[in-house]
C-alpha cells in the first residue's frame, strides 16, 4: 500500500473516535487486532475489544474533542501526533498518570498523544499510543508514577493473555520509552536471573536500569518475532534496532545505529512479572559501538575432513568478510586479479570491487547476517546458496531506504586458484527484494487480458505499467 | 561408524514417522521385510492399520487411491515428509520413506533391475492373512500384541544400532517397541514392564515366545528378537568381545509436548554434556537449520558438531545443563547453564585457564521426533568478561 493509503485508513480510525461512530472503526480495524494501550484487560480482545475501549474512552471523558497535527508514515506503521481536550472524571487521574484533585472534582484537562497504528492488507492490526495507556498528559501537567495500577487481579491468566502481555510491556515500556511504567508490569520483588552490568534486583532495580539504558539508547523499535508460552511462562524471541545516544558504560556515545537480537523468558503471576531470563547479542551491540572487536571464527571447520580447504575459504568470504565486514579478509583470501562475472552498475573488478559491494550492503543493512544455507563443490569450483536478513536503513543501488526488513537469497559460484578466490558468479534475488521494500508491487494473480507486469508504486517514482521504476546505476 | 568401547550406540534413523490414528489394544505391533521380485505386482489392497516402511533396495512402482506419505531422499537427501495426493504414481528408491495410513488401499510394482526390498513397521488389529502375489515375499523378524497403547498421534521410529564392545543404552517409552539383532549379540535387562523374547531358531516370530522377567538378563543372537509392552524400562548393552553388534530397534511413544522436551535435552545432555556426537544423527534432521551462525560456523548438522566439538575441546572438563524448558506446540525454548575451564583456544581466544559459567538460551523446532531448527542467543559478552578479554569499565 501507497503511504498515502495507510494514512488515509489511519485518518479513517482517527474520525470513527473523534467522532463516537465506534461502529465506523468496523470497516478499517482487523478483527484480531492487538491493542496495547488498553488500560485493563476486561475490554477484551480484537475488535469487540478495541471498540470497548473506544466507547469506554468517549463515554469517561465527557466533551472529547480532539484533532490531527501531525501525520506520519514509517514502513508500516502510521503515526498521528493528535491534540484535544476533555473532561477528566474523579478517581481517574492516577491512571492516566495526572496528579490526584485534592477537592474530588472534575476538571478539564488538555491532552498531547501520540498513537500509532500499524497496517496490514488494509487494516489496523495493531494500535499503541507511544507513551503509553491513553498517551501521556502534555508538559507541565505531568503526574507522578502510577503507585498502584491493575488494583485487582484477575483469575490466573491465560497463555495467550501472558503473550498479550508481554507485547503491551515491550511497546508501553521499551519502545514508548517510559520507565515510569514498569510497575504496570513488574511485580516488587521481581528477580532479573541475568542482570546486566550494574543492574540491581525488584522493581526499582529494574526501573532504574530501564532508565539508564534510555539515557544512553533511545528510538528503540522492536520486533518480537516468536512467543512460546507454556504455563506462567512466555519466551520472546526479539530484535531490535535503536540509536546510541549517549554514554554507555562510560563507552562515550557513538552516534551509531544499533541492531541487536535476543530470546527473553519471563514467568508472570498475578498479572506481574516475577521473574525473568535473558540471552542477549551483547557483542554485537559494543561490537557495533565500535569499542570491541567480533569475536573470532570458531574452530574446526577446516581440518577436520568433513569440508575441503575450498569450501573453508568460501566460507570464510560469506562469515568473515561479508557477515562480520572484515575488509582486511580480502586481502588474504581474494586474488589480486579476482575476476566478477557478474557486476553491478558502478561496481569496480577485482577485491576493491568486492569491498564495494560488501560496504554498500553493509552500509545500507546495517544489521544484515548473511549465512549459508548450502554449500556444494566440485574441483576448483564452491558454489553458496546463502540468504541475507536485514533491515533497509540506506539507500542500496539508488533505492533510499524503506525501513523494511528483506530476507533475500541468492547464489555465488567461486573458482578457487592457488588458495585464493579467484572468479565468480552470482545472481541474487533483486526483484524479490525490489517486492519485500515495496519498490515494486507484484499483482496476486496476473489480471485477465492484460499483461502481468509488475508495476512500479513505491520511491515517488511515476513510472507506468509495464516498466520498473528508474532504481539503478546513475541516479 | 563403530563406536569406541562403552560408548552408547552409535544411531542410524531409518523412519521417523507419526501414525496419526492406531487401532485399539491389544493391537499387533510387527517389523518385517518384504522382498519383490522384478516385476511382481502387489494389490490393490488395504491393510487394517499402518504401515511405514524404509526402502532398502530396487525400485517399487506405487500408487494409493488415500493420501500416503512420502520422504523422497532420491533428489535430496534432506526431504521432509510430503502428503502424496491421491491417485499419483511415484517411485519408491532405497533411502525414501513411506507411510501408509490404515485403510488405504494401494498398488505396487516392482519396477528395477533387481529384487525390492523393503523393512517396515505395522501396527495392525490381529495378525492379517499371510498371502501374497507370486515373487513377493513376507519376512516377519519380530511382533508382539500390545496389551495396551497411548493415545495417538503416535510417533514410531526405526534406528539402527550399532553398539561397540560395552556399548549400551536404556529405553524407556511410553509405547511398545520391537529389538531385532542383525549381527552380534546383545544382553538385555529388563528393569520393569513386559518383554518376550522369541528366538530365530524356534518357528520364527508368529511361535509362541518367552516370557521374561524383570532383573534376569538374557541373550540375543542374530535373528532373534523382543517385543516390550508398553511403559517397560529395559537396557540392551554389548558384553560378548565380539564387537560390533547391530539391532534394529523401534520405539513407539505418544508424540506430547513433553516427548519433544525430552528430545531437546538429550540434545543438551547426550550430545553436548555426553560429548556424543555419534548421537546428533538420531536427533537433528539432515536439513537441519542454524538460524544464527557464529561466525565460520559451517550450516546444519555439521556446524552442531563442529560447535559443540569445538567447544569441549577448549573447556575439556565442559558440563551443561538444562535449567528451564518451556514448549508450546512444536517449539521447545531450553535455557541453559555451560561450565569449564578454558584450556584451548576458543573463538579466537588463548586458552587462559579461567573457569567460566555461560547461560544461554535456545529455541527449537522439533517435529516427528528430530529438531529441525535452532535459534540460540547466549552471553558472549558474559565469556568475553570472564576470559578477561574485555572489562567492564565502572559506571
Amino acid at each position: 500500500m501507497s503511504d498515502q493509503q495507510l494514512m488515509d485508513i489511519a485518518r479513517r480510525w482517527f474520525d470513527a473516535l473523534n467522532s463516537g461512530d465506534i461502529n465506523a472503526l468496523e470497516e478499517v480495524v482487523a478483527y484480531d487486532v492487538v491493542d496495547h494501550s488498553g488500560l485493563s484487560d476486561s475490554h477484551g480482545y480484537g475488535l469487540s475489544g478495541h471498540k470497548k475501549l473506544s466507547q469506554q474512552l468517549r463515554n469517561t471523558f465527557a466533551g472529547w474533542q480532539s484533532q490531527i497535527d501531525n501525520i506520519s508514515v514509517k514502513g508500516d506503521t502510521v503515526i498521528i501526533d493528535h491534540s484535544g481536550h476533555g473532561t477528566v472524571p474523579a478517581g481517574f487521574e492516577q491512571a492516566i498518570g495526572l496528579a490526584p484533585l485534592t477537592n474530588g472534582g472534575q476538571r478539564q484537562a488538555d491532552f498531547k498523544v501520540k498513537s500509532c497504528v500499524r497496517i496490514k492488507d488494509g487494516k489496523i492490526v495493531e494500535h499503541w499510543a507511544m507513551e503509553g495507556p491513553f498517551g501521556k498528559k502534555s508538559a507541565p501537567d505531568y503526574g507522578p508514577t502510577p503507585s498502584s495500577p491493575r488494583p485487582t487481579p484477575g483469575p490466573p491468566s491465560s497463555t495467550q493473555e501472558n503473550k498479550l502481555f508481554m507485547q503491551k510491556y515491550v511497546k508501553n515500556v521499551i519502545d514508548g520509552q517510559n520507565p515510569s511504567l514498569t510497575p504496570y508490569y513488574f511485580a516488587p520483588n521481581f528477580y532479573n536471573h541475568d542482570r546486566a552490568p550494574g543492574e540491581q534486583t525488584g522493581l526499582q532495580g529494574v526501573t532504574n536500569f530501564i532508565s539508564s539504558i534510555f539515557a544512553a539508547f533511545t528510538g528503540f523499535q522492536t520486533t518480537i518475532e516468536e512467543q512460546i508460552a507454556e504455563d506462567d511462562l512466555v519466551v520472546g524471541r526479539w530484535s531490535q534496532s535503536f540509536k546510541n545516544t549517549g554514554p554507555y558504560l562510560s563507552f562515550p556515545a557513538s552516534g551509531k545505529d544499533i541492531h541487536i537480537a535476543g530470546i527473553t523468558i519471563t514467568r508472570i503471576r498475578d498479572g506481574k512479572i516475577v521473574e525473568e531470563w535473558e540471552a542477549r547479542d551483547a557483542v554485537a551491540l559494543l561490537v557495533q559501538m565500535g569499542v570491541v572487536q567480533p569475536l573470532g571464527a570458531l574452530e574446526g571447520g577446516t581440518g577436520t575432513g568433513d569440508r575441503s580447504l575450498n569450501e573453508a575459504l568460501a566460507s570464510r568470504f560469506v562469515y568473515e568478510a561479508w557477515n562480520s565486514g572484515n575488509p582486511a579478509i580480502i586481502d588474504e583470501i581474494v586474488a589480486p586479479d579476482f575476476k566478477n562475472h557478474n557486476l553491478l552498475a558502478g561496481q569496480a573488478d577485482g577485491p576493491a570491487g568486492l569491498k564495494q559491494l560488501i560496504n554498500a550492503w553493509r552500509s545500507a543493512f546495517p544489521d544484515m547476517n548473511v549465512a549459508i544455507d548450502l554449500l556444494v563443490s566440485e574441483g576448483s569450483k564452491v558454489a553458496i546458496r546463502w540468504t541475507l536478513n536485514g533491515t533497509h536503513r540506506g539507500t542500496f543501488l539508488g533505492i533510499p531506504a524503506t525501513g523494511k526488513y528483506a530476507s533475500i537469497p541468492g547464489m555465488t559460484i567461486f573458482r578457487i586458484d592457488g588458495g585464493r578466490l579467484k572468479e565468480a558468479w552470482g545472481f541474487w534475488e533483486q526483484a524479490g527484494m525490489l517486492g519485500q521494500l515495496g519498490v515494486v508491487k507484484f499483482p496476486d494473480y496476473p489480471a485477465a487480458g492484460s499483461g502481468s507486469v509488475p508495476s512500479g508504486t513505491g520511491s515517488g517514482s511515476s513510472s507506468g505499467p509495464g516498466s520498473y521504476p528508474n532504481y539503478g546505476s546513475g541516479s | 561408524m563403530t563406536p569406541s568401547s562403552g560408548q552408547p550406540p552409535v544411531p542410524q534413523p531409518l523412519i521417523r514417522c507419526i501414525f496419526e490414528r492406531i487401532p485399539s489394544a491389544p493391537a499387533l505391533l510387527a517389523l518385517a521385510r518384504f522382498t519383490y521380485e522384478t516385476g511382481s505386482f502387489f494389490g490393490p489392497a488395504a491393510g487394517p492399520g499402518p504401515v511405514v516402511f524404509h526402502m532398502d533396495a530396487g525400485k517399487l512402482t506405487f500408487s494409493a487411491e488415500g493420501s500416503v506419505f512420502f520422504k523422497n531422499t532420491a533428489a535430496d537427501a534432506t526431504a521432509e515428509i510430503r502428503e502424496v495426493i491421491p491417485g499419483t504414481t511415484f517411485d519408491v528408491t532405497p533411502g525414501d520413506q513411506l507411510f501408509v495410513p490404515g485403510d488405504t488401499p494401494h498398488t505396487a510394482r516392482s519396477s528395477g533391475t533387481s529384487t525390492a526390498a523393503v523393512m517396515g513397521v505395522a501396527m495392525f488389529p490381529q495378525v492379517p492373512p499371510q498371502q501374497f502375489p507370486p515373487g513377493i515375499q513376507f519376512i516377519p523378524l519380530v511382533l508382539g500384541n500390545a496389551d495396551s497403547l497411548p493415545s495417538a498421534p503416535l510417533l514410531v521410529t526405526l534406528d539402527r544400532l550399532t553398539f561397540g564392545r560395552g556399548g549400551s543404552h536404556a529405553r524407556a517409552a511410553s509405547g511398545p517397541g520391537l529389538v531385532w539383532v542383525e549381527s552380534g549379540s546383545i544382553s538385555g535387562m529388563i528393569s520393569s514392564g513386559s518383554v518376550q523374547l522369541s528366538r530365530a531358531v524356534s518357528a520364527g516370530p508368529f511361535a509362541t515366545p518367552e516370557q521374561i522377567s524383570p532383573g534376569g538378563p538374557v541373550t540375543l543372537g542374530v535373528g532373534d528378537g523382543l517385543f516390550i509392552q508398553s511403559d517397560s524400562v529395559f537396557t540392551l548393552s554389548n558384553d560378548s568381545d565380539d564387537a560390533p553388534a547391530v539391532i534394529v530397534e523401534v520405539v513407539t511413544a505418544s508424540d506430547t509436548v513433553s516427548l519433544r522436551k525430552s528430545i531437546a535435552k538429550r540434545f543438551f545432555y547426550d550430545v553436548w554434556n555426553g560429548g556424543n556426537l555419534s548421537l546428533v544423527e538420531g536427533l537433528v534432521a539432515p536439513g537441519f537449520v542454524q538460524h544464527k551462525l557464529l561466525n565460520g560456523q559451517l550450516p546444519g548438522p555439521d556446524g552442531l558438531r563442529q560447535f559443540v566439538r569445538s567447544w569441549r575441546e577448549a573447556f575439556p572438563d565442559a558440563s551443561i545443563s538444562v535449567d528451564l524448558c518451556v514448549a508450546e506446540g512444536h517449539k521447545v525454548a531450553t535455557r541453559w547453564n555451560a561450565r569449564g575451564t578454558h584450556k584451548q583456544s576458543f573463538l579466537g581466544f588463548a586458552p587462559t585457564g579461567k573457569a567460566v559459567n555461560i547461560s544461554g538460551i535456545t529455541t527449537f523446532r522439533i517435529d516427528t521426533g528430530m529438531i529441525h531448527e535452532a535459534w540460540e542467543e547466549w552471553d558472549q559478552a558474559g565469556l568475553l568478561a570472564q576470559v578477561g578479554a574485555i572489562q567492564w569499565p565502572n559506571q
